[in-house]
């Protein structure tokens, strides 16, 4: 049993023989499985690592242009603002402008008024006048009592005057 | 029980008796080989379930080589991977009726065992040189040539004895419950006996990368 | 036929006893391997794979010396060279 006889040759070459067999039919492909393999996953990874670098870049230049975006809204409110404070003055100043024409043309009324009032005073005046003279002509009075007619005259033609004044004043302030 | 001991001859083959042994070697390689060719004949890149055990296997002896000798996991794999392989399923071979566990004639044993004895050297003329190799021998002093020749001889005998007497003792257990009693008792052992031939494997595959490892080993200075 | 008969008698005790003796100091030696591998295993878990790479080469050195013990008995009972000499 123990007895080494020439089957060992046989043996031997059997299993160097398997080792070969082996080799070719199970060492060998699935190495090589093995290796295709973790050289596709290497492959698959620098893929994947050249996609995430695009998409990086991509982001990169979607946030500029977020960035550009956002200047340029900032830039346009900016500018409609802008636009709006100057309408805003042009409005006002219309508006002032209309008032003053509004206000000069009320000017120029009042002071007609006036001039109209002026005229119509200075013809009360003279009739006044002419009455006060026909009245002195027409009565001996006495000069204190002449000169206290012509003042009371003249103060209420005066009194009448600044009436007038007075409303065309109040008309310019509108 | 005779027949365990001295396998019956078949047949002479150019002078070389073809034992029941021979016979079931055969066996057991051509069943190893057309497995290997069936699971092989297509890789995936996307595993099936059995190039995934097939891949696991040879994943597993490349890591234990490397543990040992990094960076020789593919060159020692053909031997290795075959070994392990070859053990494995010749240790449980006896368990198929009819079949006798190649591993349990000391002359299977025996082979395996040379084979070692020569790859040893091989490997290590193969990646050191001649004179790196044999330079083992005469380290530290000349003294230790006898020791460390007597040692490779011994170690071959080890291998080739540790490996036989486990699975022929295994075979001649359950030889002995089949007298005694041919139903079901001896069913126990025979698991046993499977576990057995796997640490047998194991061990032979480990030692044999424990051999060839230190062999190639590149000493400085 | 006196001498045939101790020639097996002691043939059969010796193969019996190197048995019984011979396994008690591997089997010894393999405990203290166990314990001490299981202990460094409890202690420090992260070096299992090492430990029990070890330690199985170390059991299957001694397993070998127990095997070597199976075989000379092996060879004593079934095997006998020197059969040959006492029964012609």
């Amino acid at each position: 049993m123990i007895r080494v006889d020439r089957s060992i040759v046989l043996q031997v070459v059997n299993f160097v023989a398997l080792v070969f067999l082996l080799f070719r039919f199970l060492f060998k492909p699935v190495v090589k499985a093995l290796d295709r393999r973790s050289q596709l996953i290497k492959g698959e990874l620098q893929k994947i690592a050249e996609e995430k670098e695009t998409l990086e870049k991509m982001k990169q230049s979607l946030l500029e242009e977020k960035k550009n975006l956002k200047e340029e809204y900032v830039r346009t409110i900016d500018q409609a603002r802008l636009e709006a404070a100057k309408i805003k003055e042009e409005i006002v100043r219309e508006a002032f402008e209309e008032g003053e024409k509004i206000r000069k043309e009320y000017e120029k009324r009042a002071k007609k008024e006036v001039e109209k009032l002026f005229s119509t005073m200075k013809e009360e005046m003279v009739n006044v006048a002419e009455e006060v003279i026909k009245k002195f002509l027409q009565s001996q009075i006495t000069p204190e009592i002449q000169t206290q007619i012509i003042a009371n005259m003249f103060e209420e033609a005066m009194k009448q005057l600044e009436a007038v004044m007075e409303v065309g004043h109040g008309q310019r302030n509108d | 029980m005779e027949e365990l001991f001295n396998p019956q001859v078949f047949f002479y083959f150019l002078g070389l008796p073809v034992t029941k042994t021979v016979v079931s070697t055969w066996i057991v390689m051509a069943f190893l080989v057309i497995l290997s060719w069936f699971i092989t004949r297509r890789m995936n890149p996307v595993p099936t379930r059995l190039q995934n055990i097939v891949e696991l296997f040879v994943e597993a002896i490349i890591n234990l080589i490397e543990g040992m000798s990094p960076g020789n996991g593919r060159k020692f794999l053909p031997l290795v991977g075959s070994l392990a392989l070859f053990i494995g399923t010749a240790s449980i071979a006896h368990l198929v009726p009819g079949l006798k566990a190649p591993t349990s004639d000391f002359n299977t044993a025996f082979a395996l065992a040379l084979v070692v004895f020569f790859a040893v050297p091989f490997y290590g003329i193969a990646m050191r040189g001649v004179r790196g190799y044999f330079r083992e021998y005469v380290s530290p002093s000349p003294i230790l040539l006898p020791f460390h020749i007597i040692s490779e001889i011994t170690r071959t005998f080890s291998l080739a004895l540790r490996l036989f007497g486990n699975i022929l003792g295994e075979e001649i257990i359950i030889g002995i419950f089949f007298l005694l009693s041919p139903l079901f008792v001896p069913i126990p052992m025979m698991l046993f006996s499977v576990f057995t031939g796997v640490i047998q494997a194991y061990i032979f595959t480990i030692l044999t990368v424990v051999y060839i490892s230190a062999a190639v080993e590149v000493h400085e200075g | 036929m006196q001498g045939e008969i101790l020639f097996l008698c002691v043939t059969v005790f010796t193969a019996g006893f190197s048995i019984a003796f011979g396994v008690v100091f591997p089997a010894l030696g393999q405990g203290r391997a166990c314990a001490q591998a299981l202990e460094s295993i409890a202690r420090q878990p992260e070096a299992t794979g090492p430990i029990s790479r070890t330690l199985f080469v170390g059991l299957a050195m001694l397993e070998s010396l127990a095997i070597y013990v199976l075989v000379v008995s092996l060879i004593l009972l079934f095997a006998n060279p020197l059969f040959r000499y006492v029964f012609k």
